[in-house]
């Protein structure tokens, strides 16, 4: 036993080496994730298991596991911890569910759900954001993730439909394409606010030919009503 | 007093004053544009408040080294108008840099662009310090003059505002302020002596002339719209337009579409369009009209809800930006009346339709235009209340005539019997505009009488908001056309009638307690309801539609949201009251250093009546400029006639100072008491004459700011001639200083008070200089 002791302990020893924010991570998820509320497994091995300071600029990666989203540049915010996680749950996906995300960033949330289903594709339109993003994905070893540089309103046509779909950035409009793509029974969540400040979440279902929305309320942020 | 009119009087010098002060206010205003551009509007006053610290600084600066500035007066003159002319091009390019550029939205996410903001801040602040430290220290060696002095100084700076405006008509905003420098280098030619150094010194001229002709671009904030849109592939800016209401840019990019809040059952295509920005921030987009046409994208919007209750005849498109509106108005409408302050937008608009009898387009300001306008329309629409996914508060000071109480009943007057009123907003969490929209049509409607269950209807879609406001009341058929319109477009009937719908389908997103708050607000005809954001109406005493803070409200906003996503609820107003904290005890602190070198003669005297002069005059110059853009509808012209017209008659009051004895005791009391009549007078003269034709209007304006102005010119050189010459530069930097802390001061009294107060304070702040000076007498 006490040699099993010692092997795990230069395990984890080596696994800190490896990765200096691996208790920031742990923090992360234990305060911000399981604290507020999400708990759907998969989605907390997931963000457990994601590297996100890799998915930030090198200048923010202290600040990666803070309770907040971070500039990535091109006026494009890594969403906070809590907001991914809680999205992500939402979308009720499973290993197997095709999901198709809007707006692929710095590549963390395609990240996240590939942890959960192979079959992610991640459209995004700004070419510079797309190519690091398609990159840092294949380094970090989510290869699964199918990126792709183009108009986010079109959709991905080819791998349609998808059990989920995920905007991760609100637009004035949601493309009906994009909900033509979308299977009976399933569910699309675009974050309504400014870029620093997703105050709600909209899902939108499809049931049959029509088209309901919700706005979804996380956890912490309670209705402002006074004596509530 | 008589040396002022003696024979030694420095001309050359006069000139000089003149030209500097011109630039230095054509530079202020330039800046405010080109900030406006890059940031947001809000910032822009910020950073140019902290800037302007610099008079204050020149005024402690002369007070700390006065012997050994002045020995060496002859020299230095020239020397820091040049210098200041070179500091206003190089500061725009500093602070351009890669190293020091900041980014609002990022101060609150990335420590590091608080330390650029401080960089350039300090950055701005050179050119003004400069120019101020020229002025100052010829008030402290020619005090005798300073009458004609000031007269320069304030007449120089009323011509600075006019040829800003002339400026923006004519150059890009990035090739601004080298053409500005070139004032200062000329005063500077003009204070140098010898020939040969003259001659050298066009050396500065032909490296601002070269920026004049290559100035290098403005880098926006990533996260203007027009950056973003510019980030988009294929997008190029097709046309690109200044003017003093704002620099206009059209940008086509294949990605580019616009269908605000499209019902989810459109199934065609969205169409991609042109899209204005003005100063960055979106405007409109450019939908093409031709008499063909049956329908818009915008058919499957909320917003269509009132073309659903009836067939307008006559509509009325208030700040119809690109015209959008009006593009829909024209395929559902007979007749489509215009009205859009920006020049440039206006003339975009009467290119729509060149048959008068169906577009009549005005350039004017809407609130101006509805005092004016004697017809009655079937429907007149309003523009979008908020911006879509929230603004972060950044317009949370944005000032909107259209969306209080006063514009609401002018609008409600121009209706005909069965006449709508259409306004539309983005839904935000928590629900505020909605609800601050409700508040305000149903206050207004109380305040007439009418009961606002019956005239008021909403409808809700995914993402936005309209609110229908029927002048006659809304019948059962009413409500089976809007009900059938929301079952075609999967939107929400919202708003209690008294009519229920046949049932409740709740296609849109739910927002907890709307429903029950905006029922209160109605039946409680528009009366505060418990609620941590303020809903109240806005008025025209304070129009800040989008001001939704409350003190008590911050405390739960910290615990439910956190303390790091509070700023981003109202950014423009905190940023305001850390900027009005930071450059008052800034101020302070410049006030306070001289005394450390030497002790006035008279310090608190001295204090309370320079500061007071500062204070008094700039709330006074911020409520003229309020009550000049209801009066006169475009902003930048009221400004400008405000502020041109101040410092002009001003500088005629401080020619005539010399010529009043004991102005210094008897014009702040006088002064006072005008003001206390004009806070009285100003609403009356607007309404007796607001149908005048503009031109008549900006002559009465003239009219009524020049004996105002006049006296106003009078209590500064009367105050600095009874001064000993040591204690001017002191004097010089209070009045500075404090005039920089009032101009954020007075926004914060205008939010939480009013305008009114604004004019009531400035009143009180002569009064106080004029209680100072004879307790002083009689000590």
């Amino acid at each position: 036993m006490p040699g099993l002791f010692s092997l795990l302990t230069c395990l984890l020893l080596f696994a800190a080496a490896d990765d200096p924010y691996l208790s920031a991570r742990e923090e992360m998820v234990k305060a911000q994730i399981v604290g507020q509320g999400i708990k759907d497994q998969a989605v907390i091995k997931a963000m457990r298991t994601v590297k996100r300071h890799l998915f930030v600029p090198r200048h923010l990666r202290s600040r990666a596991y803070e309770d907040g989203p971070l500039p990535i540049g091109y006026g494009q915010t890594i969403s906070q911890p809590f907001i991914v996680a809680f999205m992500t749950e939402i979308l009720k996906i499973k290993p197997g569910s095709k999901v198709l995300e809007i707006g692929t960033g710095s590549g963390y949330q395609a990240a996240i759900l590939a942890s959960i289903t192979p079959e992610v594709y991640s459209v995004e339109i700004i070419e510079a954001l797309g190519h690091s993003a398609r990159k840092r994905l294949q380094t970090l070893g989510f290869t699964s993730v199918q990126v792709k540089i183009a108009d986010g309103y079109y959709g991905w046509e080819a791998y349609a439909p998808y059990d989920a779909i995920i905007v991760t950035a609100a637009a004035e409009y949601i493309p009906p394409p994009l909900i033509k793509q979308l299977k009976a029974g399933g569910r699309m969540i675009i974050p309504v606010g400014s870029p620093f400040m997703v105050q709600t979440l909209m899902r939108v279902e499809k049931q049959g030919s029509k088209v309901y929305t919700r706005n979804i309320l996380p956890v912490r942020f309670v209705p402002l009503r006074r004596g509530s | 007093m008589n040396h002022a009119m003696g024979p030694t009087r420095p001309v050359r010098l006069l000139f000089a004053i003149g030209l500097i002060s011109t630039a230095v206010i054509a530079y202020q205003i330039c800046l405010m544009q080109i900030l406006s551009i890059v940031q947001w509007h809000h910032f822009a006053s910020t950073i140019i408040a902290i800037a302007l610290l610099g008079f204050g600084a020149s005024g402690t600066c002369i007070a700390l080294l006065r012997l050994k500035l002045l020995a060496h007066y002859e020299p230095l003159m020239p020397v820091l108008m040049i210098a200041c002319g070179l500091a206003m091009v190089l500061a725009v390019n500093a602070a351009q840099s890669g190293l020091i550029r900041f980014d609002s939205y990022l101060l609150f996410a990335e420590p590091r662009h608080i330390h650029r903001l401080a960089a350039t801040c300090l950055i701005y602040f050179m050119p003004f310090f400069l120019g101020a430290l020229a002025i100052g220290l010829a008030f402290a060696r020619h005090a005798p003059f300073i009458n004609h002095l000031y007269c320069a100084n304030l007449i120089g700076s009323g011509l600075g505002a006019a040829l800003a405006l002339i400026l923006m008509r004519r150059l890009p905003p990035e090739a601004l302020p080298a053409f500005i420098a070139l004032t200062p280098l000329l005063a500077g030619m003009l204070m140098l002596k010898r020939p040969l150094i003259r001659s050298a010194a066009c050396l500065p001229i032909c490296l601002v002339l070269l920026y004049v002709y290559h100035p290098p671009d403005l880098a926006l904030s990533e996260f203007k719209d027009l950056k973003r849109a510019m980030d988009l592939p294929g997008a190029a800016i097709i046309s690109s337009r200044n003017s003093p209401l704002g620099l206009l840019d059209i940008v086509k990019a294949p990605a580019l579409r616009y269908a605000p809040g499209v019902s989810l059952t459109y199934q065609g295509d969205l169409p991609v369009c042109p899209m204005v920005f003005k100063n960055g921030d979106w405007f409109g987009p450019i939908l093409p009209w031709n008499p063909a046409m049956r329908h818009l994208i915008l058919d499957y919007t909320t917003g269509a809800v009132a073309y659903a209750l009836a067939k307008p005849a006559r509509l009325l498109v208030l700040d119809a930006a690109t015209g959008a509106d009006v593009v829909q108005g024209l395929i559902h409408g007979q007749t489509v009346t215009a009205v859009e302050p920006h020049p440039l937008a206006a003339k975009m608009l009467s290119r729509l339709s060149a048959d008068e009898k169906r577009l009549q387009v005005f350039p004017d300001g809407s609130r101006a235009f509805l005092r004016r306008d004697r017809s009655f329309y079937d429907l007149i629409i309003l523009p979008m209340a908020n911006t879509f996914g929230g603004s972060s508060g950044i317009h949370a000071l944005a000032e909107n005539h259209l969306l209080t109480l006063e514009g609401f009943t002018q609008m409600w007057h121009r209706l005909e019997p069965h006449g709508m009123l259409s306004v539309s907003c983005w839904l935000d969490t928590p629900p505020r505009a909605s609800l601050k929209l409700v508040a305000t049509a149903s206050a207004v409607l109380g305040r007439l009488g009418m009961d606002p269950v019956k005239h008021i209807v909403g409808v809700k879609g995914w993402g936005t908001f309209t609110m229908v406001v029927k002048r006659s009341a809304i019948t059962p058929a009413d409500i089976r056309n809007i009900d059938d319109f929301c079952q075609r477009l999967a939107f929400d009937t919202l708003l209690p009638t008294g009519h229920a719908p046949p049932e409740n389908r709740d296609y849109g997103p739910r927002q907890e307690g709307w429903s029950s708050i905006a029922a209160g607000l109605i039946s409680g005809r528009g009366a505060a309801v418990p609620y941590d954001f303020n809903i109240r109406p806005a008025t025209d005493d304070r129009p800040y539609f989008s001001q939704f803070l409350t003190v008590r409200g911050l405390e739960r906003l910290k615990a439910i949201y956190g303390r790091r996503m509070v700023p981003f609820f109202e950014l423009g107003y905190l940023i305001l009251i850390l900027a009005t904290t930071l450059v008052s005890f800034l101020a302070v602190v410049l006030i306070l250093l001289p005394l450390v070198k030497e002790r006035p003669t008279h310090p608190l005297t001295t204090l309370i009546y320079f500061g007071g002069l500062g204070v008094g005059y700039l709330f006074l110059e911020i409520a003229l400029i309020q009550h000049a853009v209801l009066y006169l509808g475009t902003p930048m012209y009221a400004a400008a006639i405000a502020i041109g017209g101040m410092l002009f008659f001003s500088g005629c009051g401080s020619l005539a100072s010399a010529m009043i004895p004991k102005a210094y005791r008897i014009m702040p009391a006088c002064v006072a008491g005008l003001i206390l009549i004009y806070a009285l007078g100003f609403a009356p003269l607007i309404s007796l004459t607001c149908a005048l034709p503009i031109v008549a209007r900006i002559g009465i304006m003239l009219l009524v700011v020049a004996p105002l102005a006049f006296c106003l010119g009078m209590p500064f050189p009367a105050g600095i001639a009874r001064l000993p010459q040591k204690d001017v530069p002191w004097a010089w930097g209070i009045n500075g200083c404090l005039s920089v802390v009032s101009a954020p001061l007075a926004n914060i009294v205008a939010v939480e008070l009013g305008f009114t107060w604004v004019m009531i304070f400035s009143a009180l702040a002569y009064a106080a200089v004029g209680l100072a000076v004879w307790v002083k007498r009689y000590a």
